[in-house]
């Protein structure tokens, strides 16, 4: 299932004195089983951005394609629940919507909803709890008992448990450890690869948006900038220091070398990479 | 001073304790680091210093005085702190409202109110933004906006929980430029509650805590050291750390250092 914006026009209260436009004539796709990033400073439109792809926005002009699914200006809300169910979103501090009296009814909260019958909820529920390593033992526990990274964990199980075809994660990793972090960003790499699932990251962390993504979309007050490789956007340092975001930890320390004469095969994508070839060229040059 | 002796405390519903032992004295003026991962026991601490957990075990010295119910209320007016969430902390509806709530609230004269909240805002660099609305500024904007509010009570000690965890790295910076100038001009004790290792390098001292205790503390290049005690604390080496590990001699080094020594 592809994604595709059809000139997107998003105007915050339209006709009235606070009128604002937040997305100006975007026209974009996401493609199935692809890990992508969307890019931009604060207040470049990323939020509405998102919210217009399942349904929570709806658009001002143009359309939003989910499938077989179109979502116009004044698309019924039936529609506009079955677009729901295909985009899952993971917004911030997702474990703040955990309201259920056990972890395993509040991830079955979701598939029921959809219309799952308690036995087929239930099943989905604990297949997903196992894959984000929540053990039975915890299933019949309330929800807020469980440590923070532990909630967070259920609550994505939650979204999970509906078995979108999209995933959306908004600054997921926000207010972690820097360890659970990692964990975190792993996590949905495996789930992107293993489910074949198309991801949307949203995030400023240009570490992880080089590291994890695929493919990146640039927005800049409204506007859709570039759309490409994550590689070779996000190498392109004059494009990153117009835009004022931050050059990937990486990319930095490879053109600095690159300046001393220190020319790796190529530019790595994380640091075990870079660790390789910094030392293949360290071999190479040895007197 | 604030002196920490044999603090300990479980909270109601846990098998393990919270805090397990904690003995810890942070000098006058001193800007400390408190680093650790989630749960190891950091915001436990300030929660306990700040009064709103009380039954613990051991003690607790501010300034050459046992910390008691009774005066808990007395001693906690010199304390001041900044949390994680910037969304979370606001109660005016300009950026000098909210910094001078505090003040209004102790019956303040209005002169000298408008003079601390200028000089708060001054030093956070933010006083061209004294009539905007908190809520449509930058998040870096809206924790020194809220580090002011805590500045212009002229507390002897200023606590950050976690103040810069939602930021972005131009926030980040923000905040700690603003927080070294603050630790220049005044002698004000600095309490910085943090999970990430690259932010300790500017302050003057460091306690590493894991799983409730305080596995090592000393000045800063002394913690950086110890690497293998760092990564089996749950913490993640920073970027540079990581790489003078891998492939030079794993000292701690400033990025340009870094590129130098490659």
């Amino acid at each position: 299932m592809n994604i595709q914006l059809e000139n997107l026009v998003s105007i915050y209260h339209e006709n009235t004195p606070f009128e604002h436009l937040a997305l100006n004539n975007i026209s974009a796709e996401f493609k199935e089983n692809t890990y992508y990033g969307i890019i931009g400073h604060t207040g470049s439109g990323k939020s509405t951005l998102i919210q217009n792809l399942n349904g929570l926005l709806l658009p001002s002009y143009g359309r939003v394609r989910i499938g077989d699914i179109t979502l116009k200006r004044k698309t019924k809300q039936r529609t506009i629940h079955r677009a729901k169910q295909r985009v899952g979103m993971v917004f911030q501090f997702p474990e703040h919507q955990l309201f259920e009296e056990t972890v395993i009814k509040d991830v079955m909260f979701g598939p029921k909803n959809m219309g799952m019958s308690d036995e087929e909820a239930r099943e989905k529920s604990a297949y997903y709890l196992k894959l984000l390593n929540i053990q039975e033992s915890l299933f019949e526990k309330a929800p807020f008992d469980l440590s923070g990274g532990q909630m967070r964990k259920v609550a994505i199980a939650g979204i999970l448990a509906m078995e979108p075809k999209m995933l959306i994660l908004d600054e997921p990793t926000a207010g972690l450890d820097p360890l659970s972090h990692i964990e975190t960003m792993q996590l949905f790499q495996k789930i992107q690869q293993d489910m074949g699932m198309t991801v949307i990251l949203v995030t400023h962390d240009m570490n992880d948006v080089y590291e994890y993504t695929e493919e990146v979309k640039l927005l800049n007050k409204g506007n859709m900038i570039r759309q490409g490789k994550t590689e070779a956007l996000l190498t392109n340092k004059v494009l990153l220091e117009q835009y004022n975001l931050e050059v990937p930890d990486i990319v930095r320390l490879t053109f600095d070398l690159e300046r001393k004469g220190i020319q790796l095969a190529k530019t790595p994508r994380d640091r075990t990479e870079f660790i390789k070839l910094y030392r293949e060229w360290r071999d190479a040059h040895a007197e | 001073m604030i002196e920490f002796k044999n603090l300990t405390f479980k909270y109601r519903a846990a098998d393990e304790n919270a805090l397990d032992h904690i003995s810890l004295s942070l000098k006058q003026g001193q800007w400390t680091s408190v680093i650790g991962h989630n749960g190891s026991g950091k915001s436990t601490l300030v929660k306990i210093l700040m009064g709103v957990l009380t039954s613990y075990e051991g003690e607790i010295v501010v300034g050459g005085e046992t910390l008691t119910e009774e005066n808990l209320l007395s001693l906690r007016k010199n304390f001041a702190i900044v949390f994680q969430n910037p969304d979370n902390q606001f109660v005016g509806s300009t950026v000098e409202d909210d910094v001078a709530f505090g003040l209004e609230n102790n019956g303040v004269e209005r002169e000298e109110m408008v003079e601390r909240v200028e000089a708060a805002l001054d030093t956070v660099n933010m006083l061209d933004f004294r009539t905007h609305e908190p809520s449509r500024l930058s998040g870096g904007q809206k924790q020194r906006v809220a580090i002011a509010g805590a500045l212009v009570m002229n507390p002897d000690v200023l606590i950050l929980d976690e103040a810069t965890s939602m930021l972005d790295p131009k926030g980040k910076r923000e905040v700690l430029e603003s927080l070294k100038r603050i630790h220049g001009m005044k002698e004000t004790t600095i309490i910085y509650i943090t999970h990430d290792l690259a932010e300790i390098d500017i302050s003057d001292y460091a306690v590493v805590m894991k799983d409730g205790q305080v596995i090592s503390q000393g000045d800063v290049e002394d913690i950086y050291k110890d690497i293998d005690a760092l990564e089996s604390s749950r913490l993640v080496l920073p970027f540079t750390m990581a790489m003078s590990k891998a492939l030079s001699d794993g000292s701690y080094m400033s990025y340009d250092e870094l590129v130098a020594r490659l």
